[in-house]
């Protein structure tokens, strides 16, 4: 109620209340009046009158408002114009400058911690793995940042470190850095070290973790899996192309035989013998046996007529039944003749057609056997072309896995400085593109000698020492620019490593010009290098160790080809080999591998951007191997010929012995049948020679008899015709 | 925003400066001219924020003037280039680019330079006109708009209703 005078019940905002001098009254009031009928209201509510001085002086008699609403529309009005002040607000610009310095304060106290979260960050979103720094100095007025102990951690193994930086000091030009660009003279990279222990793991959190899995690139690179591919048909080739299984082939009688296999007769004829005899010996088997059971049948129950004694019988009578008997049993024979004659016949029909095969199976295997006896003179050298390229294919496998491990390294590299690169059209992103309308985006101009790029860092010294793995290094890096062509200088790069025996160097040029015509050339060299190349249980492939030295260079050209050339050199090599049959090819096989000290190789490798392989591999060794091994094959070829003759007779052998004990079976079922016919024939003749016998008995017992009768008969006869006869 | 412009309706029916209205107008035409993504911008965006005028006009300045600048940006572009490269004040620009953190800037910029003296050149203009729309407005167009049936059948309309009877909503409740 101390601003305002309430009169007529009405309240008046303390604006209106004051009594104005006539400029006064023009200058705060009137003059702040921007609506014609605010002007005219208050004006009609504005009265002057005379001070004692005799100045005229406005004011507001609220006599004049007649209304509440007007009431309010003077107070609305008074508030208006309340609010007209100067144009700056000193109070808020103050308090926005202090805001300013704190938050430069803020930054200047803080920009070690902000600088640590946004190189972990950095660190951890790019190797999916925790980043540990144990101090980091960022002074933006020495113009420097210097990273102590910064270690990572490898994202498949958790409690190793990836890597480990001792210090990064980096010496930028702030200049150029509040231009937008990151200009340093200097990096140095110091105390770098692999695969150390850490205290605790360096897994992200879940959350983590799946934010890198879905920004990493799930798609197979194509080249990789072209390597992959070429991986495994290099090493199944090294056992069916070009293995030692080739050279054993032409040094196993067997396989010489199971070539000629289907030139031969008798097999053919063996397999008819097979599958006609066998049944026709246990058809006639059953018969035999039921005609001999007959015969000895017929002949036991004639035995007691076959041990008669035709001298002991002394009677006719007696006579008379043994001649009974005889009949008897001949007639009682007579069957089983007939059943024995019968079976003999038929056998005999069969016994002609198993003679015939019989006769054409020993034709057969002697010819099948002159067949293969001039096999064997045939053989006059054997052919070790098949089996020469054994250690090339032994560094061809060696290469593709080489190229498998470290190719996605060397594409992501250089992809990696390809996508830095300024001059490159960027794909345009969603935000982009939903900007309705976009700018030119002008020209920059120069002023003084700067024309850099947003990124230079013209060198980079890199040393690496760990007491701990033996693991020295050094190295520089020249002129990484995200703008090769505004540089127009080519990265220089120039680094050796050496670990323990095991010295490692490469020198060469990165050239992302766009002129440029290859994008990277590079020389490297590797020396004590530790090579085990295990056969992969390969029969034949040598298993080779040794300490390797590589020279040669790598050619990445502007369309992606990359083309590897080395000359490699294993030297204190030890060349082993599992044994195999023959073992005078392993004898002789080994005796060259275990000569062998040095293995030399030239490699050619080049891998197309379509994922396309060509790979080389030629090395002196192998013609080493092959002439050794030419030289013990043609000593061994009379072995081999014997090898086949034995082999050839062994074969005739069994084929004869396949057939011949089926003719016997038959022949012997035809020969019992035979022997029953026979002992049939023979008791037969037994039986008619004990009836002659017995016949003759009687007649001779019948005059024995008749004798004295006749004697009687004689003498009456005599005397009855003594007087008839002269 | 709808505060913003809320509040331009609010003070282009009351008792407001026109100059808070004309200012800003020009100013939004100034930002609008000069690229974002500099810190030129930044500061001027910055400042705009401290100085006491209508930041509803300016705001809706701002966005409507950005969608027809575009269309002068080949203008713009030259005639940043010509600065650039006007000779006299070749050291000037010198000292400046050799200056840390004034990069930040992007002044060296044709677009940026450009945007900025097309938007200094139009700023009086803008001004001016922008003014004397105002005073054109509350004199004539106002006093008509106050009493149209049209009008009050749309302020009448519900969601029309909720916006007025917000406070501070000026001249149109009279």
């Amino acid at each position: 109620m101390s601003d305002t005078k309430k009169k007529s019940g009405f309240k008046v905002p303390k604006l209106f209340t004051k009594k104005y001098t006539g400029t006064q009254y023009e200058k705060k009031i009137l003059k702040k009046l921007f609506i014609a009928a605010d002007r005219k209201l208050i004006e009609s509510l504005f009265v002057s009158s005379k001070d004692s001085q005799g100045r005229e002086l406005f004011t507001i008699d609220v006599a004049q408002i007649k209304d509440k609403a007007q009431a309010k529309r003077v107070a609305a009005i008074a508030k208006e114009i309340a609010r007209q002040k100067g144009r700056f607000n000193i109070v808020a610009i103050a308090l926005a400058l202090v805001a300013v310095l704190a938050l430069v304060l803020a930054l200047t106290v803080f920009r070690n911690a902000i600088a640590r979260f946004a190189v972990t960050s950095a660190l951890e979103g790019s190797f999916g793995a925790k980043c540990d720094i144990a101090s980091i100095d960022c002074n933006l007025l020495d113009a420097s940042f210097r990273i102590d102990g910064l270690e990572v951690a490898n994202r498949k193994s958790p409690m190793k470190n990836l890597f480990g930086v001792g210090r990064l000091d980096l010496a930028f030009d702030l200049l150029e850095l509040t231009r937008g660009k990151v200009v340093a003279d200097n990096l140095e990279i110091t105390g770098i070290t692999w695969n150390t222990d850490r205290k605790a793991s360096g897994a992200l959190t879940p959350a983590k973790q799946r934010k890198f899995e879905k920004r990493q690139n799930a798609k197979p690179n194509p080249v990789v899996a072209a390597l992959k591919a070429e991986a495994e048909k290099v090493t199944s080739g090294i056992s069916v192309d070009s293995g030692i299984d080739a050279v054993k082939d032409q040094l196993d009688p067997v396989k010489y035989l199971e070539r000629e296999k289907a030139a031969l007769q008798s097999p053919a004829i063996v397999e008819k013998i097979s599958a006609t005899v066998p049944s026709l010996s246990e058809k006639w088997e059953a018969k035999s046996k039921e005609v001999r059971s007959e015969v000895d049948k017929t002949i036991a129950a004639g035995k007691k007529l076959s041990a008669l004694k035709v001298s002991s019988i002394d009677t006719l009578p007696e006579a008379q039944a043994a001649l009974s008997d005889i009949k008897a049993a001949s007639d009682s024979m007579k069957s089983s003749m007939e059943l024995a004659k019968e079976t003999t016949e038929d056998i005999s029909t069969d016994a002609k057609i198993v003679k015939e095969l019989s006769s054409e199976a020993e034709k057969a295997i002697k010819a099948d056997s002159a067949r293969l006896k001039a096999l064997a003179d045939t053989v006059k050298g054997l052919n070790v072309a098949t089996g020469k390229d054994m250690i090339s294919g032994v560094f061809r496998t060696f290469l593709v896995n080489t190229l498998g491990a470290y190719y996605p390294y060397l594409d992501q590299g250089v992809s990696a400085l390809k996508t830095m690169q300024n001059g490159k059209e960027k794909k345009q992103s969603l935000k982009s593109k939903s900007n309705a309308i976009a700018r030119l985006p002008g020209r920059n101009v120069v002023f003084g000698k700067d024309a850099l790029p947003r990124l230079v860092l013209r060198n980079i010294e890199l040393s690496a020492t760990d007491v701990k793995s033996g693991i020295k290094g050094a190295g520089t890096v020249q002129n990484i620019t995200d703008d090769a062509d505004r540089l127009n200088t080519p990265i220089a790069v120039a680094l050796a490593l050496s670990h323990g025996k095991m010295k490692e160097s490469v020198k060469g040029a990165v050239d992302l010009r766009s002129k440029a015509t290859e994008t990277v050339n590079a020389a490297f060299t590797a020396t004590g290098y530790p090579v085990s190349i295990d056969s992969t249980g390969v029969s034949g492939v040598p298993s080779l160790k040794g300490s390797m030295k590589a020279v040669g260079s790598i050619v990445v050209a502007r369309d992606g080809t990359v083309t590897i050339r080395s000359d490699l050199a294993v030297t204190q090599a030890s060349l082993e080999v599992k044994k195999f049959e023959p073992s005078f090819v392993y004898g002789a096989y080994r005796d060259v591998l275990s000569s062998i000290k040095t293995v030399d190789a030239d490699l050619t490798a080049v891998i197309s951007p379509d994922g396309a392989i060509d790979l080389s591999v030629d090395s002196d060794v192998d013609r080493e191997i092959a002439r050794a091994l030419k030289a013990q094959m043609a000593a061994q070829i009379e072995k081999v010929k014997a090898g086949i003759r034995k082999e050839a007779d062994k074969y005739i052998a069994e084929q004869q012995s396949k057939y011949s004990s089926e003719i016997a079976r038959f022949t012997d079922v035809y020969g019992k049948s035979q022997k029953s016919l026979e002992d049939m024939k023979a008791y037969e003749k037994t039986l008619n020679s004990k009836k002659a016998e017995v016949e003759r008995k009687m007649k001779e017992l019948t005059a024995e008899k008749a004798a004295p009768v006749l004697e009687k008969a004689t003498e009456s006869a005599s005397k009855a015709l003594k007087g008839f006869l002269p | 925003m709808f505060r913003y412009i809320k509040k331009f309706f609010t003070s282009l029916n009351a008792n407001a400066h026109p100059g808070d209205i004309a200012h800003a107008a020009a100013l939004g035409l100034l930002l609008a001219f000069v690229p974002k993504e500099n810190l030129l911008w930044a500061f001027l965006f910055f400042l705009v924020m401290f100085i006491r005028l209508n930041k509803g006009a300016f705001f809706i300045a701002l966005i409507l003037f950005s969608f027809v600048v575009p269309f002068a940006d080949v203008a713009t572009e030259a005639i940043g280039f010509a600065v650039l490269s006007f000779k006299p004040l070749e050291p000037v620009f010198t000292a400046m680019y050799q200056t840390p953190f004034v990069g930040l800037t992007r002044f060296n910029n044709s677009m940026v330079l450009g945007g900025l003296a097309l938007g200094l050149i139009l700023y009086w203009p803008a001004y001016a006109l922008s003014l004397r729309f105002v005073s054109w407005y509350r004199a004539k167009l106002q006093p008509k708009l106050a009493k149209s049936k049209i009008v009050k059948v749309i302020t009448h309309l519900p969601i029309i209703k909720q916006i007025i009877s917000a406070p501070d909503l000026g001249g149109f409740r009279k």
